[in-house]
């Protein structure tokens, strides 16, 4: 009964976190620009928040450098489980254009477990509320719990 | 009673990238700031000698998703200009056009966010709305929302058809109506004047002296424009006024960019009603000559230079990027010293700082502070490289 | 009416200055001269504005350019130092924007500005130690390793 409820209070508001890994930018206000008012992810409940401790999802951008990767793994130990991690844009997904770079780790991945990916350079924000709930819509068939 | 140092990011609620500012306080009031910043360091300068000039018109659009227009021209310019390749008319116009597109909807964005750090959320929602439909613009005629992709070397890759022209036209007339608003907002509205006015001082000496560039320096009274003091593109043709205020104060930096909303639009609309016929690429070889040459462009946030060394091969030999924010952190110190901890995170944003474009920076302001306790992280195996053991306060 | 570039090739006269196009000029100096002729900018041309300091590898040596900024006008100063001993004076006191220019090249670069308040790393992580990769003959750590 209770695990039902938290399933559902999860679906319907998941709180997000955005997380900048050595991303240029363009993805971060593309996820921005989701939340405004001509998409308005806020009708599905997400809501941005400015704490990892009250976040379900962590959005991250950017391929992961070397001084980003002791935080960005800082910051996914803080949240509490359950927690759902969406990487935006391509450079996030596999080290991108940065690829080779000495300062690159290269994808959110190859740092955390990550559920969803979004691809594209940057992709645009209708595509990034499109992935949140995709893994909202996968969650609730039961994926992870 | 002490001093008490608070650590405010890399990860952190009021600033949308990472960056670390140390703030010892005296009760509420800044004493010293140490800024660090660096954590998006992506070596790019390295890997542009790797890549082929093709290859890093799109890396160099990378530099930065804001004012990814500005660096692709200064590249562009650069290669150009050691070719001794004169482009088409109507690209240089079309250009031109992207430079301003960039230029709106950058300080739309810049509104916004400025809004969001002092709690004026719908200052943000309006903003981010009139956004999109510049947003609408660039998408229609480049094809892409952010990392436009526009330019070729020796010209534009993509034509502004008449349809176009007609739309972009129509929707300046909306983004004038909107401007006239947030100028109207800026100047009346009790909400920004509580928190902008005399907040963030930079004396004109102290900008001049610690070289602010952009909207920056212009809020402090020094007529500073690269696209006037050495035009590039079409601005020789374009009329257009240079914006300072004498304020000196956050809603100094409020109000220029507002007015050079306006500008930017004067400037698209003339660009539209006088576009050149003709080519819009002409083809250039894929090997340049040695040489070397400097570009500076104003970006939306300030003087934007890059520097070029070729050696004659498919390759650069030197790529180097001065960004604009880098020039604005010793005044960012500046300002923020002997104001109040609320008041940091909008000082801060009226820099309209970028973190992406500044990826090579670190800075520590102040000599005397005593670096904090060092946490070591664990070691990296990958690329063998030792990387990583970080100075940090978190518990 | 003089044009800028004018009235700082008349403030200049008797050095080899070189103007590749209208804006950009280029002047090269032996690095001993580089606080003699920073002064000279700075208090005869009244220059405050230090746009940033490019440094690249030249094989055997390292060359510095130091691009100001006077109404438009962008001024090259160039200089070499060798790599066998990469020092150079450092700028600061005449230009306090050089601060994060100069931490910057002896980051990347391995130059070393005499007189520098405060060398830190700037770009790299503190505990940085592969060397310096904007050098031509930087490699990654691994293949350093690979090689020892």
């Amino acid at each position: 009964m209770f695990k039902s409820l938290v399933k559902w209070a999860r679906i319907k508001s998941p709180w997000i976190l955005h997380m900048n890994c050595g991303s240029c930018n363009g993805c971060d206000i593309e996820i921005l620009a989701a939340l405004i008012p001509r998409l308005d992810a806020e009708r599905f409940g997400v809501l941005l928040k400015g704490t990892p401790r009250h976040a379900d999802v962590l959005v991250c951008t950017g391929p992961v450098t070397t001084q980003m990767k002791e935080r960005l793994k800082r910051v996914y130990d803080q949240m509490p489980e359950p927690k759902f991690v969406v990487v935006v844009g391509q450079c996030g997904s596999s080290g991108g254009i940065y690829k080779g770079s000495y300062a690159v780790e290269g994808g959110i991945d190859t740092v955390i477990p990550v559920n969803a990916y979004v691809p594209g350079c940057p992709p645009r924000p209708d595509a990034i509320a499109d992935g949140i709930i995709k893994l909202l819509a996968s969650i609730k068939k039961g994926g992870k719990q | 009673m002490g001093y008490v140092k608070l650590p405010i990011g890399p990860q952190h609620p009021a600033l949308k990238e990472p960056e670390n500012f140390t703030i010892t306080l005296d009760g509420e009031r800044v004493v010293n700031v140490d800024i660090r910043i660096g954590y998006i360091h992506r070596g790019i300068e390295k890997l542009m000698e790797t890549r082929t000039y093709t290859q890093n018109l799109y890396l160099v659009e990378r530099i930065c998703g804001i004012c990814s227009y500005a660096h692709v021209y200064n590249f562009t310019q650069n290669v150009e200009e050691i070719l001794g390749l004169q482009i088409p008319k109507r690209a240089e116009y079309i250009r031109t056009l992207f430079l301003e597109l960039e230029r709106l909807h950058s300080h739309f964005l810049w509104l916004g966010v400025a809004g969001h750090e002092i709690g004026f959320d719908t200052l943000f929602m309006y903003t981010w709305q009139d956004r999109e439909v510049v947003q609408d613009l660039l998408e229609m005629i480049s094809g892409n929302r952010v990392n436009y992709a526009m330019n070729a070397i020796g010209g534009v890759r993509r034509d502004v058809s008449q349809e176009h022209r007609k739309k972009v036209l129509e929707s300046m007339d909306y983004l004038e109506k909107r401007a006239e608003f947030y100028k109207n907002v800026a100047i009346n509205e009790k909400t920004i004047l509580a928190r902008a006015e005399n907040v963030g001082i930079l004396k004109p000496q102290v900008a001049l002296r610690l070289t602010a560039v952009g909207p920056t320096a212009r809020a402090s009274g020094i007529s500073v424009d690269i696209r006037k003091d050495d035009p590039y593109a079409s601005y020789l043709d374009t009329p257009f006024e240079v914006i300072t205020t004498d304020t000196n104060d956050v809603l100094g930096r409020v109000v220029v960019r507002v007015l050079e909303i306006v500008e930017s639009i004067k400037i698209i609309r003339y660009l539209m009603e006088h576009l050149p016929e003709g080519d819009i690429l002409k083809k250039a070889p894929r090997k340049i000559p040695e040489g070397e040459s400097i570009s500076h462009t104003e970006a939306p946030r300030g003087e934007d230079i890059h520097y070029l060394h070729s050696n004659g091969t498919e390759k650069p030999d030197r790529y180097k990027v001065r960004t604009p924010t880098l020039a604005n952190l010793p005044a960012t110190a500046e300002m923020l010293k002997e104001t109040y901890l609320a008041d940091v995170p909008i000082i801060v944003a009226a820099i309209d700082p970028c973190m992406g474009c500044m990826d090579r920076v670190l800075l520590l302001k102040d000599g005397q502070e005593k670096p904090g306790e060092l946490i070591s992280g664990e070691q990296l195996r990958r690329y063998g490289i030792k990387w990583y053991a970080e100075r940090g306060w978190n518990a | 009416m003089t044009t800028p570039e004018e009235h700082i090739l008349e403030v200049l006269k008797g050095l080899p200055v070189l103007m590749t196009r209208s804006h950009r000029l280029f002047l090269s100096i032996p690095r001993e001269d580089l606080i003699k002729t920073m002064n000279i900018l700075s208090s005869e041309l009244a220059i405050q504005h230090l746009s940033t300091i490019t440094a690249r590898d030249k094989g055997n040596d390292l060359e510095l350019l130091y691009h100001f900024m006077l109404q438009g006008v962008v001024i090259t100063i160039k200089t070499t130092c060798p790599k066998n001993d990469p020092t150079i004076d450092s700028i600061v006191t005449i230009f306090p924007s050089a601060i994060l220019y100069e931490r910057e090249i002896h980051d990347i670069l391995g130059i070393v500005p005499r007189g520098h308040p405060d060398l830190r790393r700037l770009v790299l992580p503190d505990e940085w130690v592969g060397g310096y990769p904007l050098r031509k003959d930087w490699k990654p750590p691994a293949e350093q390793e690979a090689e020892e």
